[in-house]
């Protein structure tokens, strides 16, 4: 072993908002190995303050243009916590089918435009179109399914603004609904395509494995992205999402102006394969046969099938997303069991949680007597892999320097080491919060 | 300036504002399609809809239009403020493209994914507002707010313009 490595990627190419790789190896001696998060902070929590109580989903809705109903729904969650305000069981099921539009679209998004054309030794998903037309052609008519189901529930296909404390300004007919049942059954197809297509491809994969911390969300009666403890792969017990800042552990890493997370160990991943392995055995019929397609079996560490658990995912939501409306329409839509109450303000705090399409997302605030925002905290599933992501560096590297991989080879296999954990970095920039006295 | 493309089945008129609202001058074409839909200063029978920083969702919201608009906030080399409107081919042989604000190369490559399956408008026409600062914050520089009225009347008049000559050449 005697080439010298020198990988500097600035901005890594088709993730949302910008990284760096840096891997500098001499005569097999690795001297630097590196993920960097350079973004400049957006400031939301301080943002945020000052800010009625009913204001605070449209603003930091904002913080993602791919995961702004789940900033929404994690925001309502945590100010109906600190109100008090209870929703119907109609409501709660509409905000799981925005959160599955969401899921659909993101994870629909990633695995199409963003690694197809990894696997495919593409650029980007436009050579696609000539060499895979049906291929490119489905997985656009499946973001588009998502975005319809976002625009229809959440009233605007991103930052939605239907959603409200304790309710919705406005719900689907039971027309709209059975059209988007039709619509998601269509899909089923479809997506078993986008699902054969990536199979095919699998064995371009790494065979990479790194025993790894999973951590998401998990509830006893069903696969969950929306309400549930906090659970890892390294401990029996849950822990209530009140005390997720007892989870994330975040603190400051001198390559990044990203907070990062730790709990058990040096660092944890969350994202698709993260519910996938606390969460498999709760999976529907379709998705588990999809899961059994490529063989993945919970326990799976390798972070590169975390796109094979998006695909399963997004089978799952379209399966429940089915049942949900079979019970919505079988209840019968009523507006008024999703009218936004009357709320009493009060000096509170609330937590509010659910799993984004990149992970555990957690958000806490906390309200004087006029329901004024005095504070919040904001933890997003990015910022928690980006120790993962490091510590996948630091095993990953010298592998592919002892195999002999060419600069090129490292730099890809690293590229889509990171694209496997659909970071969005422009919304995980997190910066210290400081008072000088 | 304008490019016809042979579209089956294409239907209705859109004007989409792109643009992150938290990034100062990054937001203005946001800002400008919800200008116009407040005064309603925009030609009849066109929808006005926003996406924020998911380029790709530009492509659920113009496929198959007639004729479709939109506005960017865009680095073109011109004065901060200034508005021009182009076709893709125009961006793409002079390279403006490079300059098309933070989320250019993906509403690019929605265009192009668009051309490549069919899918694209039959008239489709960018209007590029050049920033003043792009940075982190919820509102315009100052010039470009004060502006918003004069860029919705401008992009309605150019319309206008395009609908006329659309209107000649078919007659």
């Amino acid at each position: 072993m005697s080439k010298a490595v020198d990988i500097n990627v600035k901005h890594v190419t088709r993730v949302e908002g910008h990284g760096n790789i840096v891997v500098k190896a001499d005569d097999g001696s690795i001297e630097k190995v590196e993920w960097q998060v350079p973004e400049a902070p957006r400031f939301f929590e301080a943002m945020v303050r000052g800010s009625n109580y009913d204001d605070i989903q449209t603003i930091v809705s904002r913080i993602c243009g791919i995961c702004s109903a789940s900033h929404s729904l994690a925001a309502l969650k945590a100010v109906e916590d600190a109100l008090d305000v209870k929703v119907t069981e109609q409501t709660r099921k509409l905000r799981i089918l925005l959160n599955y539009a969401e899921q659909i679209e993101s994870h629909v998004l990633h695995v199409g435009y963003l690694v197809a054309p990894d696997l495919l030794g593409v650029k980007s998903v436009v050579p696609l179109v000539s060499s895979h037309p049906d291929l490119v052609k489905t997985i656009i008519a499946a973001h588009r399914l998502g975005n319809e189901m976002m625009s229809l529930i959440g009233g605007r296909r991103t930052h939605p603004v239907a959603v409200k404390v304790g309710g919705f300004s406005r719900i689907p007919t039971e027309s709209q609904l059975k059209d988007l049942k039709k619509k998601l059954e269509d899909s089923v197809p479809k997506l078993k395509v986008i699902a054969e297509a990536v199979l095919g491809l699998a064995d371009k994969l790494p065979a990479f494995e790194r025993d790894t911390e999973y951590i998401s969300i998990t509830n006893p009666d069903h696969y969950t992205f929306y309400d549930g403890d906090i659970f890892s792969t390294d401990v029996d017990k849950t822990v209530d999402i009140h005390d997720f800042e007892s989870v994330a552990n975040e603190y400051v890493s001198t390559q990044s102006t990203a907070k990062w997370t730790k709990w058990h160990r040096d660092s944890f991943a969350v994202g698709a394969l993260a519910r996938f392995n606390n969460n498999a055995d709760q999976l529907l019929p379709l998705a588990k046969s999809i899961a059994d397609m490529f063989g993945l079996k919970k326990g799976c560490c390798n972070p590169y099938f975390n796109n094979v658990a998006q695909i399963v995912e997004v089978v799952q939501v379209v399966e429940h997303s089915l049942k949900l409306i079979d019970e919505l329409l079988e209840d019968g839509l009523d507006p008024e069991a999703s009218k936004p109450p009357e709320v009493e303000t009060k000096a509170c705090e609330g937590v509010g949680c659910v799993e984004a399409p990149r992970g555990i997302l957690f958000h806490r605030y906390k309200f004087d007597d006029n329901g004024i925002c005095t504070g919040a905290n904001i933890c997003i599933p990015t910022n928690q892999n980006h120790g993962n992501i490091q510590k996948d560096f630091e095993e990953l590297v010298p592998q592919f320097i002892s195999a002999d991989k060419s600069e090129d080879e490292i730099r890809l296999g690293l590229e889509m080491l990171v694209r496997a954990y659909d970071p969005c970095i422009s919304c995980s920039t997190h910066y210290l919060d400081v008072e000088f006295v | 300036m304008e490019t016809r493309r042979e579209s089956e089945n294409s239907s209705g008129s859109i004007i989409v504002g792109v643009g992150n609202t938290t990034m100062l001058d990054e937001g203005v074409g946001v800002r400008v399609v919800q200008e116009m839909r407040k005064s309603g200063n925009y030609p009849t029978g066109f929808e006005i809809d926003e996406v924020g920083a998911s380029s790709f969702n530009i492509i659920h919201l113009v496929s198959s239009k007639n004729i479709a608009v939109l506005v960017d906030c865009a680095y073109m080399g011109e004065d901060p403020g200034v508005i021009r409107m182009f076709t893709p081919g125009e961006a793409e042989s002079r390279k403006i493209t490079t300059g098309l604000s933070l989320h250019e190369g993906d509403l690019i490559q929605a265009v192009r994914l668009m051309e490549h399956t069919g899918a694209m408008p039959k008239w489709l026409y960018f209007f590029g507002i050049e920033p003043v600062e792009v940075a982190p914050g919820d509102r315009l520089s100052p010039l470009l707010e004060e502006k918003l009225d004069e860029y919705a009347g401008f992009i309605n008049e150019m319309i206008l313009s395009v609908i006329r000559k659309i209107e000649d050449a078919d007659a």
